[in-house]
């Protein structure tokens, strides 16, 4: 029983998306998180969005829910 | 009457006359359609990913694939077989972008290798979305929210005997009538306030112009000196502007405020109701005279085709 209540929270949590923070490169239609995922310009949110160019990385908090991702800096190299 | 075929290792084998019970259920848009069986047989034992094939006098009624099977000491074998849509719960990590709820499906069905039957075309381009880590039934059926929610239109995904389907709910009308008189030995209906009716709607957004949170609010003064004030609450994560709050408002208020009816029937078998199907209900006693959408519906078929269906009101 405790298990099943583990696995239920762990999928519950897993789907419902968390805030958290993430590392992508800019490329030109968005930002490049894995190879799976390239975030689209549309989602991406911030006053930093304006002046970035490809290939710098920025650092990334993703809203509850995932639908939207605010760019707090642009990464130093 | 029955006609039931099973493949094991390339072979095909007509087990119609060794099988003991069959039932057949189907949830709208809740996952893959199921069948469960059982024969008695000493020889043939079937196996894990066989195909089973299910008519019901000359009726298509299941394509699928086994995937359990259990046997004891009598040598009864029971059987558990589902369609093609339960290879769709694996999940993947999508962009949702200048898609459709049949384009996503046509590239689940490239990408699991499925076999696709009618996909209607719905013509509403979904809000871009990132779809990270989620089971591709997730993404379709949030697809057809979206879809519902902003056409008015309501699709369902199915598996139609062996091709997986995208069809209008209102080309699924039958021409069958379900109650009183016709066909309906039992129901069991409820009527009830306890969950999901709220009649003021309370929304908190955050307003980007004033900056700070504002709230909505919307009510129904006739409904409220009835049941007593139940109030819904939430906080949008979206930013909407004042108009878009306050028609959110309208929307919730119009969903909730009335009273939850939930209906079951059992009824003698009809090979086309599957669920999202719709049929007419008569029920003089519950002065039920309309349309109703089949929600779930589980088909029995041994000794005497019967099903017990949950529709919509």
């Amino acid at each position: 029983m405790i298990n099943e209540i583990k696995t239920v929270i762990q999928n519950y949590l897993n789907n419902a998306k968390l805030c958290r923070f993430m590392v992508g490169t800019v490329t030109s239609d968005g930002i490049k998180v894995s190879d799976k995922l390239t975030i689209p310009n549309e989602l991406i949110v911030g006053n930093l969005k304006k002046n970035l160019s490809v290939g710098r990385k920025v650092r990334l908090l993703q809203n509850h829910g995932g639908q939207q991702f605010y760019i707090l800096e642009v990464i130093d190299e | 009457m029955i006609e039931f075929l099973v493949e094991v290792n390339g072979q095909i084998y007509e087990i119609s006359e060794l099988v003991k019970s069959v039932s057949y259920t189907d949830k709208l848009n809740d996952g893959c359609s199921k069948l469960e069986f059982s024969y008695i047989d000493d020889d043939l034992r079937i196996q894990n990913g066989s195909v089973v094939r299910f008519k019901y006098n000359g009726a298509n009624i299941f394509y699928g694939y086994v995937f359990k099977h259990e046997q004891n000491k009598a040598k009864e074998i029971t059987v558990t077989a589902y369609d093609q849509l339960r290879y769709c719960k694996a999940k993947d990590t999508i962009v949702v972008k200048n898609d459709t709820i049949d384009s996503l499906v046509r590239k689940m069905c490239n990408y699991f290798g499925l076999k696709a039957g009618t996909l209607t075309s719905t013509g509403y381009k979904l809000p871009v979305s990132v779809q990270d880590d989620k089971t591709w039934l997730d993404i379709i059926y949030n697809a057809v929210s979206d879809t519902l929610m902003n056409t008015g239109k309501w699709y369902c995904l199915r598996d139609e005997f062996g091709s997986i389907a995208v069809r209008d709910l209102e080309e699924l009308q039958l021409d069958l009538v379900l109650g009183d008189e016709s066909l309906a030995y039992e129901y069991e209906y409820q009527k009830s306030i306890d969950d999901n009716f709220y009649n003021q709607i309370k929304i908190v957004s955050d307003n980007e112009s004033t900056g700070k949170r504002d709230a909505y609010i919307t009510k129904d003064s006739g409904s409220i000196a009835k049941y007593g004030l139940l109030q819904y609450f939430e906080v949008l994560d979206k930013n909407y502007n004042p108009s878009q709050a306050k028609a959110k408002a309208d929307a919730l208020l119009k969903l909730y405020n009335r009273e939850v009816e939930t209906l079951e029937l059992d009824c003698l078998g009809d090979t086309k109701v599957r669920a999202g199907t719709s049929f007419f209900g008569q029920i003089e006693d519950i002065n039920l005279n309309r349309r109703l959408i089949v929600r779930s519906v589980t088909h029995k078929f041994i000794p005497v085709h019967t099903m017990s269906l949950e529709v919509m009101i």
